[in-house]
């Protein structure tokens, strides 16, 4: 059974008939070919998959994507602004936060959402937004570090603009 | 000295020993890397396996009927359709069981159909009969003459390597270390001390899952995309199950999400391959889920070891007697290499005239134990820098001091007869490890009364796989731009930068003109592996190699374009020069000059095998076991919780000698992340396996470190310099992680007197020891021979 989805994904109108038990992963992956989210668990546990819906950050693994409907969908191809680097993922070449990568993507899907909500957060805040995102290469404190960095980076910014 | 060698050596580099960034992260922070799990391929087909629920069963019947029919189904095989075993030490595995199971999650049947659902349905749809059979799961017991059989005919297996294999017993494999005379070495000794260890499952955990992609052409050439640390294991191992020319399996490498050792040999892919056989010419995917990932892909192997040490009054090793047993469960997999490469490294980097150790590997009904980053190390060190301080207090003597006593100095050997003369930074690392935690003084108290604070040390040494082999092609443009062609992975540890660093630093060109080919076993050479902490060394050593024969090709060719013999020219930066004179040629002059005007491209080829001796089967002994010797020291300290033993580590300092640090920042980078790791095998982690089956296969039960479970971390580089390495370097990768966890257990006791011997350190164990240090006791449980 397929069911008509329309919805905004990465700035681009689309409607598509999707197949009802499709999670909004199998749709990004296997149908739309966005290969940047990561696919690791399928449980809801590990964070690799995280994009955002609405600017909330969800476990594309976990979410029907026909519950997508009328939303706005962020996934790791949308975060550039302008054709360029989001100032997260400057952040994250610059600071070695990257190493096999696979939870990269999710990191930084994560790791913007707070930014959106929380401008100047502390390190504290950084750990515990990412806490459901797991890495076994870096050992974090480098993501922490680029994120913090980001976020100065932006207030510095935004100072400037005024 | 070392140290002066590397002085004189700094500062003159251009690109050598700078933090340049990784050119790979561009493309892995904005999603376009593609890992094994992104990538596709036309037509491709989606298995799924089914795998046993028991741990030891005769498979009386397999009805794969109602599978083939359903409709979407291209092929369901079983062990009758794959008569093939597999194996990098022992060739003791089916690609599906075949007449009985010896692990819960073994393979039993797979299924290849149009979409993952379908293959989900069919596997459904397969009935098996099982008769299950008596079991073992504890190794001790597995020992035992009247222990289940879980092989019954190992001397039928083709067997690899310097160890002893016993026929009608679950030991797969025995190393022998003898040295001295141990006997005389304990009637010797002041005090000996025996203590037993043990250490846990753990499970390496990539967060890509293991994957690949097969396909089968109409000639019977395989081709195989895969997320794997070592292509060459993969082209040999099915090429020889297969009984087909290594010239026919072509693995085409892709991104690899996290390898830690899982992905250096064959897993997952036999039984894709074996799919791809039978679906015409349509290429099969298979990756497995997370709960496969912990019931049916390797894990760290778990450890009892019993360690004998006798000393003098001051701390002085005489003898050291070792058994150390590894339970591998239902087939050897890496077992009896990662038993022998322990037991290789397991006094320690410690000077011991006297030495017997017995390192077996056994076979019991559990899942399967295999590499993981240390290969053996971790579990040794744990033992015996765990009784180091044990010792220690017993002698009422400092742990640093009683290190001091015993550490390498250059001229030493070790266990396995071999003289340390180069690179030797053991006691570098500890100095450095204690002036860089202050280690004198005290750790600063918690302000409340239940948490205590204590502060431990852990030294090491780590061998790697010595002898093996790195090949590489550097094929330089008429632009004088190059690519390199070698088969190391990048699998997160920073090697292609590391590699382009070293290869602009030889050929003097800008480090924007390197680029490296990614690896494809058709146009690539021959590398062993990414792992063993082997690659900078090896392929390092390979390129220069390569290197120094691409700029005598062009001296060559340069030589009759200036009008001189070619001992009169010189390479330098990109051009070929007269020697003492202004006159130069370009890369672009020589090639043209030399091939015509529309150009070519020209290859320097450079193979790389370090210096080795063959271990004596019976002793161990050999003048040459490892290429070299990585050292390190780390200092932890932690907080205790004395009402609910529950733990934190607030800071680590690691200081390690891997030689010269080729890129300080990923090399900061692989500590970092090394010591988190260690942090979770000592204090979070472990799989746990209740008769055989594995009771807590996610991310929601078996707790990985997250960015709440963090220390500070403090890196620090002893840069010794080996003079058989690229630029003086060695390796890292490895090393990271082992002495984290005695680190803390030896921590934990400086806190509170407790001292926990089996891994991992949890609260319950924690608030146990302390109840019983206030009935008995602070060190009660060892043994104390010839005590005077």
């Amino acid at each position: 059974m397929t069911q008509l989805l329309t919805l905004t994904l990465n700035g681009d109108e689309l409607e598509l008939e999707v197949p009802a038990n499709w999670t909004l992963l199998q749709l990004l992956k296997d149908e739309l070919e966005l290969i940047g989210t990561k696919d690791g668990c399928r449980q809801g546990t590990c964070g690799s998959c995280t994009v955002l819906v609405d600017g909330i950050p969800i476990r594309a693994c976990l979410q029907l994507a026909i519950r997508c409907v009328g939303k706005r969908v962020t996934t790791i191809e949308g975060l550039k602004v302008d054709g360029k680097l989001h100032h997260l993922q400057q952040a994250f070449i610059d600071a070695g936060a990257v190493q096999c990568g696979y939870c990269t993507p999710g990191m930084l899907m994560m790791a913007s959402a707070l930014l959106d909500e929380n401008p100047s957060p502390t390190a504290m805040q950084v750990r515990e937004a990412l806490a459901g995102n797991l890495c076994r290469c870096t050992g974090y404190n480098r993501i922490i570090d680029a994120v913090l960095a980001a976020a100065n980076d932006s207030l510095n910014i935004s100072e400037a603009s005024v | 000295m070392a140290d002066s060698a590397t002085r004189a050596e700094s500062g003159s580099f251009r690109y050598v020993g700078k933090p340049v960034t990784r050119g790979e992260s561009v493309d892995k922070v904005t999603g376009a890397w593609i890992y094994g799990t992104d990538f596709k391929t036309q037509g491709m087909l989606h298995a799924k396996v089914l795998r046993s629920p028991y741990p030891h069963a005769r498979i009386v019947s397999i009805e794969v009927g109602r599978a083939r029919q359903l409709k979407g189904v291209r092929a369901v095989i079983t062990g009758a359709d794959v008569p093939f075993r597999f194996g990098s030490a022992v060739q003791d595995e089916p690609f599906l069981a075949r007449g009985k199971v010896r692990f819960s999650g073994e393979a039993v049947a797979a299924v290849a159909a149009v979409n993952e659902e379908i293959a989900r349905e069919a596997i459904d749809l397969i009935d098996v009969e099982y008769d299950e059979l008596p079991a073992v799961f504890n190794s001790l017991q597995a020992m035992e003459a009247d222990a289940p059989l879980v092989h019954e005919d190992i001397e039928q297996y083709q067997i690899e390597g310097a160890f002893t294999s016993y026929p009608r017993t679950n030991i797969i494999s025995h190393t022998k270390i003898r040295r001295g005379d141990i006997e005389r070495g304990f009637d010797d000794s002041d005090f000996v001390y025996e203590d037993v260890f043990s250490t846990q499952y753990i499970h390496t955990c990539p967060m890509e899952p293991h994957n690949a992609v097969a396909q089968v052409g109409a000639d019977g050439g395989i081709t195989l995309w895969s997320s794997t640390q070592a292509p060459y294991n993969f082209v040999r191992d099915l090429g020889n199950a297969f009984g087909v020319p290594y010239n026919q399996v072509r693995v085409i490498c892709t991104g690899v999400g996290g390898g830690f050792g899982s992905k250096s040999y064959l897993r997952t892919e036999p039984l894709t391959v074996a799919l791809a056989m039978h679906t015409n010419g349509a290429p099969v995917r298979y990756a497995t889920t997370r709960d496969e990932e912990f019931t049916a892909c390797s894990s760290k192997h778990p450890t009892h070891l019993t360690f004998k040490t006798g000393v003098k009054k001051n701390g002085t090793i005489v003898a050291r007697k070792i058994t150390s047993v590894f339970n591998t469960g239902g087939y050897a997999d890496t077992g009896p290499l990662v038993s022998r490469n322990g037991a290789f490294s397991g006094t320690g980097p410690y000077r011991i005239p006297n030495v017997w150790i017995d390192s077996y590997c056994v076979y019991t009904n559990n899942p399967l134990g295999g590499a993981f980053r240390g290969f053996g190390v971790p579990q040794l060190t744990w033992a015996h820098e765990s009784q180091m301080d044990m010792i220690a207090h017993r002698l009422g003597i400092d742990p640093v001091e009683i290190r001091m006593r015993n550490l390498f100095d250059p001229g030493d050997s070790t266990c396995t007869g071999e003289v340390l003369d180069v690179s030797v930074g053991v006691k570098d690392t500890l100095r450095r490890a204690v002036e860089v935690s202050a280690y004198e003084k005290p750790v600063e108290p918690s302000r409340t009364s239940t948490l205590v604070r204590g502060r431990g040390l852990a030294t090491m040494h780590k061998l790697t796989n010595t002898p093996s082999t790195s090949n590489a092609i550097i094929k330089m443009h008429q632009d004088g731009s190059v690519n390199l062609l070698c088969s190391s992975l990048e699998i997160g540890q920073g090697i292609y930068t590391a590699l382009r660093q070293m290869v602009a630093e030889r050929l003097g060109i800008e480090i924007e003109h390197v680029r490296i080919s990614p690896p494809d076993t058709s146009y690539t050479p021959f590398d062993q592996s990414t792992s063993a902490s082997r690659s900078v060394f090896h392929m390092g050593n390979a390129m220069m190699r390569a290197a120094d024969n691409l700029t005598e090709k062009l001296c060559q060719m340069a030589a009759p374009l200036l009008e001189c013999s070619s001992d009169l020219v010189e390479y330098r930066e990109g051009a070929v020069w007269q020697k003492n004179s202004n006159t130069f040629l370009s890369t672009r002059d020589i090639i043209q000059g030399h091939f015509g005007p529309r150009g070519a491209t020209v290859q320097g080829d450079g193979s790389f095998t370090p210096p080795s001796a063959k271990p004596d089967k019976e002793t161990g002994q050999t003048p040459k076991a490892s290429a070299f010797w990585m050292y390190a020291t780390q200092v932890a300290d932690v907080e205790v919780d004395l009402e609910t033993g529950r733990i934190s580590v607030l800071r680590v300092v690691a200081a390690h000698d891997a030689g010269k640090i080729i890129n300080p920042n990923d090399a900061k980078g692989q500590i970092e992340g090394g010591v988190v790791q260690g942090v979770g095998a000592t204090l979070l982690e472990e799989m746990v396996v209740e008769d055989g089956i594995v009771t807590n296969p996610s991310f929601a039960e078996y707790k990985i470190p997250s960015a709440m479970d963090i220390p500070e971390i403090v890196p620090v580089f002893v840069e010794t310099h080996h003079t058989g390495g690229p630029y003086g370097a060695k390796g890292l990768g490895e090393p990271v992680l082992a002495p984290t966890s005695p680190a803390i257990a030896n921590a934990i006791f400086n806190a509170t007197g407790a001292r926990i011997t089996s891994l991992p350190i949890t609260p319950e164990k924690v608030l146990q020891a302390l109840r019983e240090n206030d009935s008995s006791q602070p060190t009660g449980g060892e043994t104390i021979e010839n005590q005077q």
